[in-house]
């Protein structure tokens, strides 16, 4: 199917799913602005029309997307929704616009070459992109993604998107650029418009191009690329509601100087480089030298905030045991289209369709439903029975990888099972079958009958996380006096990377170094046995990994099993 | 961004073996420059080449930004930093030392292009070494 063909056939299913969603809604027009309470951001006014969109029910979908998916099993007040997020971002993008307009007010003459003041009507573009950015995020938040966007389909449908509009957006972001896309979102709009509940003469219907590509952070005219930026960018709003957020409502303390960010951020033009440059200028979202120091705040903050809670890895299992179940729904419903599988997850928009209450069991104790392998992650993540840490991976614990060559590519192949599905799958399949082959041995026989009927691959789970990227330092050029003409009466402005001030390179080489961890969890019972598998699997070829003893001691483990080199070697014979 | 399996690991292969080969040349430093839009706009030209964009096929470049950028070698270099195949020495952090001998990847990318591949693979290695390789002293 050609590029054009797969857009086509995604936006016929979007559109049809939310036009079952509009189906029954009669937006209500308000005379007035209306006022809304934010844990974060204070008091935030919302327009009328704004009003009437989240109101709708394809807004109100995403009360029921928590903002940090499970994460509220490890920290229990990470309550908070994908709704809360979309407000708190539509403020953020309403302070960025205004502190933009002020600078540009004070400093530059109306209609110059540096006038990149924002229209009212770009506001209310730039105000219903952020309303609309997560709309279409599915159950679970990122945990689906990973799992749709992996698909041949939705592959097809990046690589048009990408070649198409040369942005790089992630799955979600294009599946919210789908759905104001689509045609029934499209016929909403025209009800808002014929209604006047949405201004006709701030609004055309053009306007939804703009609107749309503003979430995966395109524009036609690099000249006002700083418009997408504030929706879908290094610095844009949405990563500086998620992570004052997320850290307020999951508990760890993170201090930004948002203010001070907020105050000091401008929209910039400058000369464009590269071999792609057609257009000779770019503006974009930028700092002055006086708000470095707050950004460097907010990336070193973003950056403890993986350690705290996206990497925590007790999160990084609940979410593994999510991605299994969500994975086997997925490759049920496709395998088997009459097989009972809940939920039925046959097509990446499918996912639209659920949300996170539509996972669990809701009655108690939480029965096991639909396919048996689902049902009973489902059931166990409802009881908050979670698998135990069964090895870790770090570059802290292994022996000699800077002596050993074959250690160092042995890592790197480990590493590389992060974004590689299949890899890590016959990896988790090798440490199923050493660690079954261990309980059935003769010194465990007895004590593990039962354990050797119930064990199950889906039992053992290999996790690799990525690490961390900053973007934001070589994205975000900054703007300083040209070299050599400081003091003088016409001092030339030149343009650097923000990794030239901040060389932020430093701080995630160490992050990696100390904090990064991968992990091999297992089902309680078995945690045991698979640690030794583990450790036999990953010190022989192609991984020659020899782990030092706290990548066993730190798991907590009753009573680890001895491993040394025969009875590993004698482990791996046969399987 | 999530990528299909065996794209991805072509584009990690073809990586490592590009390094092996640098480190493996005397008339070169086994280091290159840890030039950010540099290397970028190597793998992105790598790409645009109708020979040798095979080698690349999974990297996505956003070309809407101040230059082609792809965040897959951003994440591949990290990797690298990680497992310990390079390494950004202090204090500068200007380079990218190449800290194994031979990558046991080489033959096995090698092993699987065309014979117009071959040529054009050397081409780019070429062109890696003269854009972002640190002559060695004599």
């Amino acid at each position: 199917m050609q590029g054009e063909e797969v857009l086509s056939e995604f936006l016929a299913r979007v559109s049809d799913f939310v036009k079952r969603s509009l189906s029954d809604y009669r937006p209500e027009r308000h005379a007035k602005p209306k006022s809304i309470r934010d844990a974060i951001w204070g008091t935030c006014p919302f327009n009328p029309w704004e009003i009437a969109i989240l109101d709708s029910p394809l807004l109100q979908r995403l009360r029921d997307l928590r903002q940090t998916g499970v994460a509220s099993l490890v920290y229990p007040t990470a309550l908070h929704t994908r709704f809360d997020h979309t407000l708190g971002v539509v403020t953020v993008a309403s302070r960025i616009v205004r502190s933009i307009n002020e600078k540009h007010l004070e400093r530059r003459a109306p209609g110059g070459p540096q006038d990149l003041r924002i229209s009212h009507k770009d506001h209310r573009r730039v105000r219903l992109s952020a309303l609309l950015h997560d709309v279409g995020h599915s159950c679970l938040s990122h945990v689906s993604e990973t799992i749709f966007g992996a698909t041949e389909e939705f592959g097809r449908l990046i690589r048009h998107i990408n070649v198409t509009f040369g942005v790089t957006p992630k799955p979600h972001e294009i599946m919210s650029w789908l759905v104001v896309r689509c045609e029934a979102f499209g016929a909403f709009i025209d009800t808002l418009r014929q209604s006047e509940i949405l201004p006709e003469s701030d609004f055309s219907p053009g306007d939804i191009e703009d609107i749309a590509g503003n979430i995966i952070g395109y524009r036609k005219d690099p000249k006002t690329k700083f418009l997408a930026d504030i929706i879908n960018g290094p610095m844009d709003a949405d990563k500086l509601d998620y992570l004052a957020r997320d850290a307020y409502f999951a508990g760890p303390t993170v201090v930004y100087d948002l203010d001070r960010f907020l105050h000091t951020v401008d929209a910039i033009e400058y000369p464009r480089c590269g071999p792609t440059a057609e257009e000779p200028t770019v503006a974009r979202l930028s700092i002055p030298i006086e708000g470095v120091t707050a950004l460097e705040q907010i990336i070193i903050s973003k950056l403890m905030l993986f350690s705290y809670l996206y990497h925590h890895h007790k999160i990084r299992c609940v979410e593994g045991m999510c991605h299994e179940a969500l994975a086997r729904c997925m490759e049920v419903s496709k395998r088997h289209p009459r097989a009972k599988t809940y939920p039925r997850l046959d097509h990446p928009v499918s996912f639209l369709s659920h949300s996170d209450r539509s996972l669990f069991p809701v009655s108690w104790p939480p029965p096991v439903m639909g396919d048996k392998v689902a049902g009973e992650l489902f059931s166990m993540l409802a009881r908050r029975e979670l698998y135990k840490r069964a090895l870790i991976i770090s570059r802290l614990f292994l022996l000699d990888l800077d002596a050993n060559d074959h250690a160092k590519f042995g890592f790197e192949r480990l590493l590389g099972y992060g974004t590689d599905a299949a890899g890590r799958g016959e990896l988790r399949q090798h440490i199923f079958e050493v660690a079954k082959k261990e309980m059935g041995s003769r010194r465990h026989r007895e004590a593990a009958k039962g354990l050797l009927r119930r064990f199950r691959p889906h039992h053992v789970i290999v996790d690799i996380p990525r690490s961390p990227t900053v973007e934001e330092t070589e994205a975000v050029m900054v703007p300083v006096l040209a070299e050599g003409t400081r003091g003088a009466h016409h001092a030339n402005q030149d343009f650097v990377p923000l990794s030239d001030i901040f060389p932020i390179e430093k701080w995630v080489d160490a992050y990696n170094a100390i904090k990064w961890r991968g992990h091999v969890f297992a089902v309680d019972e078995a945690v045991r046995f698979v640690n030794a598998a583990a450790r036999a699997v990953l010190a022989a070829p192609p991984y020659n990994l020899q782990f030092t003893y706290q990548a066993t001691d730190l798991c907590k483990l009753d009573e680890p099993i001895p491993l040394p080199p025969a009875i590993g070697r004698s482990l791996l014979a046969g399987v | 961004m999530e990528t299909t399996c065996e794209t991805r690991l072509e584009a990690r292969k073809f990586l490592l073996s590009l390094f092996a080969d640098l480190a493996d040349d005397k008339n070169y430093e086994p280091r290159f420059k840890a030039n950010h839009r540099g290397l970028h706009e190597f793998f992105w030209r790598v790409k645009q080449d109708a020979q040798t964009g095979a080698f690349v096929q999974d990297f996505l470049f956003d070309t809407n930004g101040n230059y082609p950028h792809c965040e897959q070698i951003d994440e591949l270099l990290q990797e690298f930093q990680l497992s310990g195949v390079l390494s950004r020495p202090n204090p500068t952090y200007k380079f990218n030392d190449i800290r194994v001998k031979k990558s046991p990847y080489s033959d096995e990318f090698k092993n699987r292009l065309t014979p117009t591949q071959v040529d054009a693979y050397g081409g780019a290695v070429a062109a890696f070494k003269r854009e972002l390789g640190v002559a060695a002293s004599k």
